[in-house]
């Protein structure tokens, strides 16, 4: 059963292991408590009245003699029992409620809105009081106010919960099956929502029993001759300067009871976020530990004005298994208005390789590198002491929604850079921006100024971050995926106004992007990386005359263009993508190139320079002929 | 055999923001055997079009018939009936699965939605289920979060499949996927539909995978289908002035760089239809913006029905070039 | 399956979005405090048995009973027995305290300011504290830095959060009370009175509030408007108090509303371990002794002001955040 497991997980953590045992140890004691000390707690000893702690009192006798720590013991049951009772009734009430809107409805969220909103309003206490007035004052008028007033929390979550459940495919799928409602929401609805409801059940009885000993406490709770924790607390507090021990024991009892339901529910949450995901845990057990950076004969040939120079560029994540590498020495360069792409599947490292330039990669990342230079400035320290990222590197990202600051208005997000790193006074960084936006073609610039980014649309803040790196006078302009996100007729207005500001600033640009077909209408050479090295370096225009690496052959012939004969068969690559933690020795696409060999799979291939000194390949068998299999020609491939 | 005729369905959404048309007065059809593509950017409505065949949401207007059977006139249990041979496959690997269950699990509960099928004869089915989508028989006792985004999408056609369709719509199936994994499926389903039979209804923003796997193709804008044609008719000669944008818009790995007809730069505030006249006027390049004289645009909608018989493309100044 | 609902004509809200969210929390309050009123008033029609008859005691004669119900009121017709209810809310005319024998407006008067001020004085310090505390705590851990102080910030904050304000002001009570001598701990004039039961009130609200606070700014210091922001080059004070603070706001809001609405509450609790003067002892002890009139009062009094706080908070929070009007239901 998915719970058992649950339990299991959370009690790998010191913490959830505690709280569990702790847990069980009170219901133990609510049970067994009354029956082993019930009568001592009940026995009135009138030569031992308002004691102090004694050997045979520990905590104490109360103002009949009744021995304290007896009686604190067999309170359990009482304080327990209650805070189960008030769950139980704010549950019962918040969960249905909660799920109305799902089952019923738009019409029933409003009404549902409309309860919660009346419950929320009046805090429990008064809620707690009124009826203790109607009811008078009593553990029942306690637990139905705080009954109620814990029921929107759970009509909350359950509402919460349900429409995102409701809302998934699989729940559409089970309709389209034509599946009855009842078998939908108890196969399907049910089992995703149970358990977060049961997390938050447990931390609201430990809520509860606070809230309960609160009330007693005030006479407003259980009533003597019964006794919780609260009522003994302050039939003990006005003793307190003389027998202060008489207090201890319900405090104490409050205390740990209270952290041993909450511990055990936050340690339950834990587990459960860990194991509803999709993240898939890398496999143990083969050669998972970190790959040595061995010194790779890779060659670089540098352009003759580089822009940017990169040799040996590594970035490592310690993991709790070891150290993984997704970028793993890789060497190219750039050269001055030059344009050039880095094409890669999920998991290539082609968008660290672009955060590592900008010295962005989030921590605890860490960037290793023989030789990295930006204009000729050495950053392969992760310093800038000059500055140069800030006005001379653009960013561009892909998710439009996120990278732009949406408490802040465009154009103070825009005259920032001006204002911080070209002395621009507030005026004149607004003019420039004006200027930038018309630059990115955005209509009405004046007004752009004081919008909110999420007054645009996506093509419109793709042109805002655009003009954001124009605000300096950037000499590289790096585009991770920044048309991904986008209808495909504004990704050709984007990718059109980045080359065109391209031509006109002289700027180079590194653009990321997983399609092949993009790289090659964009930029003048594409870099390939499969698992964080680049297995080849090309001009786009010898890329229909047929590239060298399987992998890159394989990619295009796996993705159909406008010209693909519809007849053929697209080649798909068998396999998957390598998990950073799991790479196997020498090449790492071997386990899937159809031309392997055992020298590629003992020996990582350097990436080498071919007979023109312009077009690079990490491989031992590199092929030849063109790949893309159109209407008008077909060719084969020959093994090189 | 079934066919699915969609005429003149509209669906109306009433959200926050105002109430939006998400699909408006949309005729076509999917002939059995064909496989007939549904591209359009977003909020193009075609996801919302597919989703009201398989009944998921409900037409404001306009009837659906499947088999010949107009949805609207039959009983509950009747309906439920004659909508099980439409099945649906969704675009997020990560949702489509419930990740409480097992493959086998969720196959086994598909078939059972068939017929009665005990449980010895389920096992083996739910096998021939995995076969059939070439995946390894062990992996029905396989949890969701164990499978890859490819493997995963495998499953939910399986699922569908379970309950032997004859049309089955595949909704952006491939857009999460990488590109290796994308040719695998598109091969599943051409396989799938020789060996079975399917008519599908493949639906997707990409053009290029749109016209590779499909005989007619259906383009949409703002809730309308602008143009409808043969699936080699449309790329070579398309009419619409939005076709033809899109065409221009697709990236060619020749790295040809096509002149663009004078294409707006579109800033679009807000994406809904106007009260009247053509829903594309604010970017259309053939259009009064262009042309101040084609004042027909601004004052009248221009309707087109989606018919395999002819090209038809919704545009007063439609013109075909090669 | 999504359902639909007619086509909606583009009305008022949709053309001045402020207008009509002001106007609907607005109204909402209204008919909530109307329900307080309602349910006020109802509660001594509900209580069972004659409250003038548990006042004057089994053996006072009927006819004593009769002019004591005339005297109050309580032979009219309901409806108007609630419109001189609302009258007499609205003249400050609340009644006559049974226990005190006092009039309960001049209760209130009394007992209001020592309330009012210590729940004042213990929001001041929990947001300031807070606040303070979970954003450096953020900054501290960011990125899984510290990783032990995350454990030990994550343990004591925990366990602090979990102590009833009650317990904590029994045990503060004991410390400074019995052991130590350095702060009084009842109520006397001066300020030395008010620490230990703000410190009561306060350090489990700090304890939970920071807690959260942490949680919100490592969420948005994470967030990809920040890494953009980091790419600008933006000096540290730019980045941290022009992008990283406004979008902390909307949510430093709710909690305060939240934390002032929940202070009521822990007031009461306080108040009755320091014995301190002021609406919560008179609460409790009114319904113990069954002092309707001062009881009624005080509810009332405590749930408009949360009404009124929550309100405050909601239309703030409305008007500041760029977003929410769009987010409105």
């Amino acid at each position: 059963m998915a719970q058992r497991g649950l339990v299991r997980t959370a009690l790998r953590t010191p913490t959830g292991a505690l709280a569990l045992v702790t847990v069980v140890l009170l219901i133990v004691l609510a049970i067994v408590a009354p029956i082993i000390w019930g009568d001592k707690a009940a026995t009135a000893n009138v030569d031992h009245l308002l004691e102090g702690g004694s050997a045979a009192h520990p905590l104490g006798t109360d103002n009949i003699g009744r021995d304290l720590l007896a009686r604190t013991l067999v309170a359990t049951r009482l304080s327990l029992v209650l805070a189960v009772l008030t769950v139980l009734v704010g549950a019962g009430i918040g969960v249905p409620l909660g799920a109305l809107p799902t089952l019923l409805g738009r019409r029933s969220a409003r009404l549902t809105a409309a309860v919660t909103d009346l419950a929320l309003a009046y805090p429990a206490l008064l809620l707690a009081i009124f009826l203790g007035i109607i009811l008078g004052a009593g553990p029942t008028a306690a637990v139905v106010a705080l009954g109620i007033a814990s029921a929107p929390a759970f009509a909350r979550l359950t509402q919460t919960l349900a429409a995102s459940v409701a809302g998934s495919d699989y729940v559409a799928a089970a309709h389209v099956l034509g599946l009855s409602r009842r078998r939908v929401l108890f196969r399907h609805v049910l089992p995703n929502i149970a358990e977060p409801i049961i997390l938050n059940v447990t931390v609201a009885i430990g809520y509860a029993l606070l809230a309960l000993s609160g009330l007693s406490f005030l006479g407003l709770g259980v009533q003597p001759p019964s006794y919780d924790w609260g009522q003994l607390l302050t039939s003990s507090l006005n003793r307190i300067y003389v027998v202060p021990e008489a207090a201890l024991g319900p405090c104490v009892a409050i205390v740990i009871a209270g952290l041993a339901f909450n511990g055990l529910g936050e340690a339950l949450a834990r587990a459960s976020s860990t194991r509803s995901t999709y993240v898939r845990s890398p496999v143990r057990g083969t050669t998972s530990a970190f790959e040595p950076i061995l010194p790779v004969a890779d060659q670089l040939r540098v352009a003759d004005d580089p822009v940017l120079v990169v040799e040996g560029l590594t970035v490592t994540f310690p993991t709790a298994d070891g150290t993984i590498a997704p970028v793993r020495g890789i060497s190219f360069s750039i050269g001055n208005g030059e344009r050039v792409a880095i094409v890669g599947e999920s998991g290539s490292g082609k968008s660290l390789t672009a955060l590592s330039l900008a010295q962005l990669v989030p921590h605890p990342g860490m960037v290793r590198a023989d030789r990295l230079e930006f204009l000729g400035r050495d950053l392969s320290d992760g310093t800038d002491p000059e500055g140069v990222v800030g006005t001379s590197m653009a960013m561009v990202f892909q998710d439009t929604s996120t990278s732009l600051n949406p408490a802040l208005r465009v154009g103070t997000q825009l005259s920032e850079v001006a204002e911080v790193h070209g002395g621009l006074r507030r005026a004149e960084a607004r003019r420039r921006a004006v200027d930038r936006l018309r630059e990115v073609r955005l209509s009405g610039p004046e007004r752009r100024l004081r919008q909110f980014p999420h007054e645009l649309s996506g093509g419109m803040r793709q042109r805002v971050m655009i003009a954001v790196g124009l605000m300096g006078e950037p000499r590289l302009i790096v585009a991770d995926e920044p048309t991904s996100a986008l209808d495909v007729t504004v990704q050709q207005q984007i990718l059109r106004l980045l080359k065109e500001i391209g031509d006109d600033t002289g700027a180079s640009c590194l653009l990321i992007t997983h399609d092949i077909a993009v790289a090659t209408e964009m930029c003048d050479r594409i870099l390939v990386m499969y698992a964080g090295r680049i297995v080849e370096d090309i001009d786009a225009s010898r890329l229909w005359e047929g590239p060298a690496h399987p992998y890159t052959r394989a990619l295009l012939a796996a993705v159909p263009d406008m010209d693909t004969d519809r007849d053929v068969e697209l080649a798909s690559i068998p396999g998957r993508p390598p998990d950073p933690a799991d790479l196997p020795t020498g090449c790492a696409f071997a386990p899937r190139c159809a031309f392997a060999t055992d020298k590629c799979r003992e020996d990582r291939p350097p990436l080498l320079l071919d007979k023109t000194d312009s077009h690079r390949v990490a491989c031992w068998h590199p092929q030849q002929g063109s790949v893309v299999a159109h209407e008008d020609d077909r060719l084969e491939s020959e093994v090189g | 055999m079934t066919a699915i005729d969609v005429e003149r369905v509209s669906v109306h959404f009433h959200a926050r923001a105002g109430s939006v048309m998400a699909v408006d007065e949309v005729t076509m059809s999917v002939p059995p055997g064909a496989v007939v593509g549904l591209v359009g950017e977003s909020g193009s409505g075609k996801s919302t079009l597919a989703r009201a065949i398989v009944g998921l949401v409900s037409p404001t207007s306009g009837s659906i018939r499947i088999d010949g059977a107009d949805l609207a006139t039959l009983s509950a249990g009747a309906t439920r009936r004659a909508r099980l041979p439409v099945q649906m496959i969704f675009q997020d690997p990560n949702s489509s699965l419930n990740p409480r269950m097992t493959v086998g699990a969720a196959l086994s509960e598909a078939l059972g939605a068939r017929e009665r099928v005990g449980r010895a004869a389920r096992d083996d089915e739910v096998a021939e289920l995995l076969d059939l989508v070439t995946l390894d028989r062990r992996m029905a006792t396989a949890y969701p979060r164990e499978l890859s985004g490819g493997q995963r999408q495998r499953v939910a056609i399986a699922r569908a499949l379970a309950v032997k369709p004859d049309v089955l719509i595949c909704d952006e199936v491939t857009s999460a996927l990488d590109a290796s994994v994308t040719g695998a499926i598109l091969n599943l389903l051409r396989d799938l539909r020789r060996e079975l039979g399917l008519s599908i209804l493949f639906i997707s923003h990409n053009l290029a995978v749109v016209r590779y796997v499909s005989d007619q193709i259906g383009v949409m804008y703002l809730g309308r289908i602008v143009e409808f044609a043969e699936a080699e008719a449309l790329v070579r000669s398309a009419e619409h002035p939005y076709t033809r944008a899109l065409l221009d818009a697709v990236p060619r790995l020749g790295g040809v760089d096509v002149e663009a007809p004078a294409e707006l730069d579109r800033d679009v505030d807000d994406l809904q239809p106007p009260e009247q006249g053509c829903a594309f006027l604010p970017r259309c390049p053939a259009g009064p913006l262009v042309d101040p004289t084609r004042e027909i645009c601004a004052a009248m909608d221009p309707q087109a029905e989606a018919s395999a018989r002819r090209h038809e493309a919704a545009c007063h100044f439609a013109k075909a070039e090669s | 399956m999504v359902s639909l609902t007619a086509p909606a004509r583009v009305g008022f809200a949709d053309k001045h979005p402020t207008a009509a969210f002001l106007l609907r929390r607005i109204g909402r309050m209204i008919i909530l405090l109307l329900l307080l009123l309602v349910l006020s008033f109802a509660m001594i029609h509900l209580v069972p048995g004659d409250p003038v008859r548990a006042e004057l005691g089994p053996r006072a004669p009927a006819s004593a009973v009769e002019a004591r119900k005339a005297e109050l009121g309580l032979d009219q017709p309901i409806p108007q027995q609630f419109a001189d209810y609302v009258q007499g809310l609205l003249t400050g005319d609340l009644g006559t305290s049974t226990t005190l024998h006092l009039p309960v407006s001049e209760v209130i008067a009394e007992r209001l300011p020592n309330s009012a001020r210590l729940a004042g004085i213990a929001f001041v310090v929990i947001m300031l504290l807070s606040i303070t505390i979970g954003m450096i705590a953020a900054v501290m851990t960011k990125d899984g830095r510290h990783s032990g102080g995350e454990l030990a910030f994550t343990s004591a904050t925990g366990f602090f959060a979990t102590i009833p304000e009650f317990v904590l002001g029994v045990a503060l009570v004991y410390a400074f009370g019995v052991e130590l001598d350095w702060f009084p701990v009842a109520y006397e004039p001066g300020v030395a009175a008010y620490v230990l039961p703000v410190a009561a009130l306060s350090i489990g609200s700090i304890a939970a509030l920071s807690r959260i606070v942490r949680v919100e700014t490592l969420d948005v210091l994470g967030a990809d408007y920040m890494r953009t922001a980091r790419s600008k080059r933006l000096p540290a004070r730019l980045t941290y108090l022009r992008h990283a603070l406004p979008n902390m706001l909307t949510s430093t809001l709710t909690l305060g509303g939240l934390l002032l609405s929940g202070l009521i509450g822990a007031t009461v609790l306080v108040e009755n371990v320091f014995a301190w003067p002021g609406l919560g002892t008179a609460v409790v002890d009114s319904v113990v002794a069954q002092d309707y009139a001062l009881a009624q009062a005080i509810m009332v009094l405590l749930g408009a002001t949360v009404l009124i706080i929550n309100l405050a908070v909601d239309l703030i929070i409305g008007l500041i955040d760029p977003r929410s009007t769009i987010r409105e239901l």
